[in-house]
């Protein structure tokens, strides 16, 4: 049976080397989680084992419910982006930090308005999210794509060919005043327009 | 015939026999139980069972047309099909693709295919010890990484590399 580490390789030898980036953001948020006790996060997609292990070895518990999925089941079925958040029903308080791989970008603004309405009932004070986004500029739109932590942390982009949601690219300031109550604690740009955001809850 | 060194016989680590997946026992498609299951061998579950599932040792496969609600315990647990309820395994979680679970998982190891629907809490045994390091908003300081001084978002922002 092949170990994680063995399919971690076989993935990462597939991907373009110039795809991956050492994530500053990533390395910031993990640490942040190993220093509450029993830490619980929360992923909202898209499913992705390397990350659920990763972080399942750092903290007391992961929680993953793939929006990406629900989202892109409501528009198939042509119904609408409310009984899907409805799946994000955890208790008030209960993470210390939510990932929200690339979701923005999927999001029209009454579904960021959701989503961050959600994340600001579900997170603990002084939770973190840790959110990617393209920048408005890079226009190349390859699709849905998972964000995989590799070593070191290292992070590479897998297509998910699965998934299919409309890209919504909007400018920083126009993100930023949608994300009250969160305020902006980081923020990092790599190559490729990827930009990650540490917010963090009033 | 060459003769093994000290070292090698030293060093040389005894493997863990790996759980079987192969299944001893079918639960058919066209099949349905409500109750406990215990057994002390690999099972696959290709119709609907409702209760409690305790396998020991073993290997459960909840097959691609499985529905199955149930408090799962077993050596290795499998899911292709669909799932509500808790699974402990002593070993290894391993969720493929076309596998709708929702429930709680504790184990030793996971392996979670993309395209999975998952609504799930997952518990594995932790690695690292707990760091002395925090972020802090942008007007504290402190910053206490190897960053070379990351911008605040408030300001210009930061290069990565």
């Amino acid at each position: 049976m092949r170990s994680h580490t063995a399919r971690l390789r076989e993935s990462q030898a597939n991907e373009p080397r110039r795809s991956r980036y050492t994530s500053h953001a990533l390395r910031l948020f993990t640490e942040h989680l190993e220093n509450q006790t029993d830490a619980q996060l929360l992923d909202v997609g898209p499913v992705c084992g390397e990350n659920l292990e990763f972080f399942a070895r750092r903290v007391k518990r992961v929680f993953v419910c793939d929006m990406f999925l629900r989202l892109d089941l409501a528009r198939r079925k042509e119904r609408t982006q409310n009984q899907a958040w409805q799946d994000l029903d955890y208790p008030p308080n209960s993470f210390d930090g939510i990932t929200l791989w690339a979701l923005f970008d999927y999001l029209d603004d009454q579904g960021i308005s959701a989503l961050v309405a959600r994340c600001s009932y579900m997170i603990r004070p002084s939770g973190i999210l840790l959110a990617v986004v393209q920048d408005e500029h890079h226009i190349v739109d390859p699709g849905i794509q998972s964000y995989v932590i590799a070593e070191d942390f290292d992070v590479f982009r897998r297509p998910q060919p699965h998934l299919s949601l409309p890209s919504q690219r909007r400018h920083n300031r126009a993100l930023l005043g949608m994300v009250e109550p969160f305020i902006p604690l980081k923020s990092f740009i790599y190559r490729g327009g990827i930009k990650e955001l540490l917010l963090q809850h009033k | 015939m060459l003769k093994k060194s000290r070292r090698e016989e030293t060093y040389t680590e005894p493997k863990a026999r790996p759980i079987s997946s192969q299944p001893d026992t079918i639960i058919g498609e066209n099949v349905f139980i409500e109750g406990n299951i215990r057994g002390e061998g690999n099972l696959m579950i290709e119709g609907t069972v409702k209760g409690k599932i305790e396998l020991a040792r073993h290997h459960l496969t909840v097959g691609l047309n499985g529905q199955v609600e149930a408090e799962i315990q077993a050596g290795e647990v499998t899911v292709s099909g669909h799932l509500i309820g808790n699974i402990t395994a002593l070993d290894k979680v391993t969720i493929t693709r076309t596998a709708d679970f929702s429930g709680e998982i504790r184990s030793k190891r996971i392996s979670v295919e993309d395209g999975a629907m998952l609504k799930a809490s997952i518990e594995l045994e932790r690695e690292s010890p707990v760091k002395d390091v925090s972020i802090k908003r942008p007007n504290e300081s402190g910053f206490s990484t190897s960053q070379k001084e990351p911008l605040s978002l408030a300001g210009k922002g930061a290069k990565g590399e």
